[in-house]
């Protein structure tokens, strides 16, 4: 089945300087500096504009949702479901499938004004030095057409956006010229008992920096531990994309809600992209947008889902065929159990404040993959809903009133939870595409479908990490702990493809051949077409992606001003 | 409390004992017409919700006690009935728990524990219904050290020490 959008006379038509597709992270930041600079900037974002004390509302009335329950999906803009995500990627996978032959793909996004930043983590590390060169460090994955030194300016200038918060020496980070802009978020009690058994195994714990006030900073608030990050900031105290999105609305931009883009339009004669044709969430209609320079920054799935539909389903910016492959993101292992006295989770930034480090970077990732570990704030239950786990544990032990009570409490105040994100090296097979077999209700656009397995590199990976994580909670004396990987059927485990991170399907790269971009995101076939995001990553690392991709923004817009005009 | 000498509730123990024989014919959960009817719960009905969770319910948690009273069947539900004045009449925990566990009102003792403490029920379509966020019991009962997320916990940095008069 092929593309068949039919062509409606259009309901709206938008010129500006500079169309952006995607209000989240990126396209806020470079609508904002790009804003500010004079150029006449229309930001388009497929999904609704997202209020925050609206979303904490939905928040606290769906107690028993996960991630996304803060944000209403709009039929238009259709986002994987906390509950099944690889069935909205499309994906039918057979019981005892290996991993390596096809696993479930689980990483969520949201659409909207804000974009999936809404719920992230707020951690905000730098890429490592050799993230950037695996292959010449490691002989893995491939190098980057960019180093971090070259991006080393760029972070600071994100850093000083954002109100990054750390301290040189006591935060996961690479070596840096300059300290953190505002000072660390302390690391929790739990996180200090964890270390001690670690420090043991010698093992390091290390806080995390992070995207969330320490001090008041930039007219927002003071972090007050709430502990709900990876639902919503009720406070804003967490960066997410909207602060910049407003920072560009109050610069100049106009940033429209609810239009869908589907089609990206060349000129009639040359390379040059003309236009973008787009749905009006609500209505059906359909708009188009003319500019002089088109940037999509529409998350690593939807950005290749776009390039790939366009053109009547023959595609735009994929000349080197690449676009859509490679996709990119961690897979996660869980270690839980009880320490044996109470270490108080549900207190502090969630998910974490510190991490066990010693496995993210090294020499021992020409063998294996690296892993980043989270010592999780928000106790053993995976979704965050709190001690709801030991209230069905009490009730299976037929317990009632004070005993009952009695049980929750301590064993809650007990529970200790190590989750780490394994590195997955990029695999051409491993992609996003437009399936037109599967349209949404609303507007009839297709859904993405994904192709996605891990290798041996990754699973050695991650049987490294989760021994280690459960050595150290085995130090810590903590009992009733998840399956071992020391036990006779440990082979038959799986790592689980939950993690957050999806990067790649639009890589950078020097060989238009080989490369959808170049370091700059310019497309190598459209030269007024930007390509940003995560979806430029060529390989993921186990840091948490936010912060290269506003980098990468930033320099983006920078290079953007700076050639304007020259053709 | 000696259930000899409770009388207030308008039940002697004979009467519990029949009637627990009597709704042995109401083994399954019904609260579907739970769903659209808004009733006061009983009187007795926050004294019985905190015997049975273990956590002190005061007034205020009237109009918590109200939703669950209702998404568990309300007046409707017989068992429900009987069980309010069963978790009255035996102070006792070991005995109440004893009683429960011999009769067929085990299964709905959980459904109120678990609706209070979770703070949402599923009714009798597997719907879910929300009771309330903030009044939670689980959060309660871990009140020394925790609250529900996205209520703000206190002070920046509180959550590098142990909580107040706690140790690890």
């Amino acid at each position: 089945m092929t593309a068949n959008i039919a062509t409606q006379a259009p309901a709206e038509r938008l010129e500006a300087d500079v169309a952006i597709v995607g209000a989240g992270i990126v396209g806020g930041l470079m609508a904002y500096r790009l804003a500010s600079a004079g150029l006449k900037v229309i930001v388009l974002e497929s999904g609704p504009v997202i209020d925050r004390v609206e979303a904490v509302k939905r928040f606290h009335d769906i107690p028993w949702g996960s991630v996304n329950a803060a944000y209403k999906t709009e039929p238009y803009a259709p986002c994987p479901p906390d509950d099944n995500p690889s069935a909205f990627y499309g994906q039918a996978i057979a019981q005892g499938t290996p991993p390596t032959e096809q696993m479930a793909f689980g990483a969520l996004y949201l659409r909207g004004v804000g974009g999936t930043s809404w719920h992230f983590t707020g951690h905000a590390e730098r890429m490592q030095i050799n993230d950037f060169r695996m292959s010449s460090a490691y002989g893995r994955g491939v190098d980057w057409p960019i180093s971090y030194a070259t991006l080393e300016p760029f972070y600071e200038e994100v850093e000083r956006e954002w109100g990054v918060a750390g301290a040189i020496g006591q935060t996961i980070a690479p070596p840096r010229r300059a300290d953190y802009p505002l000072p660390p978020v302390p690391i929790s009690f739990m996180d200090r008992s964890v270390r001690t058994a670690a420090e043991a195994l010698k093992w390091q714990v290390l806080g995390y920096p992070h995207a969330r006030n320490s001090v008041p900073y930039d007219g927002r608030p003071q972090c007050c531990g709430n502990s709900s990050c990876h639902f919503i900031c009720p406070i804003g105290a967490k960066y997410d994309g909207s602060v910049h999105v407003e920072k560009a609305r109050q610069a100049g931009a106009q940033v429209l809600a609810s239009r869908v883009v589907f089609d990206v339009v060349r000129k009639a004669d040359g390379n040059a992209i003309d236009h973008l044709r787009y749905k009006l969430g609500e209505t059906g209609g359909e708009g188009r947008i003319f500019a002089r320079q088109f940037i999509i920054a529409a998350h690593a799935v939807e950005t290749a889902k776009l390039l790939l539909m366009a053109d009547g389903g023959r595609g735009v910016a994929n000349n080197s065929g690449q676009v859509g492959r490679n996709l990119l993101t961690n897979v996660d292992n869980d270690v839980s159990g009880y320490a044996p006295l109470p270490v108080w989770p549900y207190r502090g930034p969630v998910s974490a404040t510190g991490g066990i480090t010693g496995l993210r970077d090294g020499a021992f990732r020409s063998e294996h993959a690296a892993a980043a570990t989270f010592i999780v704030n928000s106790g053993s239950n995976g979704d965050y809903h709190g001690p709801t786990d030991e209230v069905n544990d009490a009730l299976k032990h037929g317990l009632i009133g004070k005993a009952l009570s009695r049980r929750i409490h301590d064993r809650t105040a007990r529970q200790v939870h190590l989750n780490s994100a394994i590195e997955v090296l990029p695999n051409p097979d491993n992609t996003i595409r437009p399936d037109w077999t599967r349209l949404d209700a609303k507007l009839g656009l297709p859904l993405p479908k994904v192709d996605f397995r891990i290798d041996d590199y990754t699973l050695a990976g991650w049987r490294k990490v989760w021994k280690r994580d459960y050595d150290v909670l085995k130090a810590m004396g903590a009992t009733e702990l998840t399956p071992s990987p020391y036990a006779k059927d440990a082979a038959a485990s799986l790592p689980s493809g939950d993690a957050a991170l999806v990067g790649g399907t639009a890589r950078m790269g020097t060989d238009p051949a080989s490369s959808v971009v170049d370091s700059y995101g310019r497309s190598h076939d459209h030269p007024n077409l930007f390509i940003v995001g995560t979806s430029n990553y060529c390989t993921m690392s186990i840091t948490s992606p936010s912060l290269t991709a506003a980098a990468l923004a930033v320099r983006s817009a920078r290079h953007i001003l700076e050639t304007r005009g020259r053709g | 409390m000696d259930i000899q000498h409770h009388h207030s509730v308008g039940l002697k123990r004979r009467e519990v004992l029949a009637g627990l024989g009597a709704v042995a014919a109401f083994a399954t959960f019904s609260p579907a017409r739970a769903a659209t009817e808004v009733a006061s719960a009983p009187k007795g009905f926050l004294a019985a919700s905190s015997r049975l969770c273990g956590v002190a319910l005061d007034d205020s948690y009237r109009q918590v006690g109200d939703a669950v009273w209702n998404a568990l069947g309300g007046p409707a539900d017989a068992q429900l009935k009987i069980l309010v004045e069963l978790a009255q009449v035996f102070e006792d925990e070991e005995k109440l728990q004893q009683v429960l566990k011999t009769s067929d009102l085990m299964p709905k003792a959980q459904a109120l524990i678990s609706a209070w403490y979770n703070g949402w029920t599923q009714d009798a379509a597997g719907n879910n219904v929300l009771i309330s966020y903030d009044e939670a019991l689980m959060w309660a009962a871990c009140s020394d050290f925790t609250k529900p997320p996205g209520d703000c916990g206190g002070p920046f940095g509180y959550w590098q020490d142990p909580p107040a008069g706690k140790e690890g």
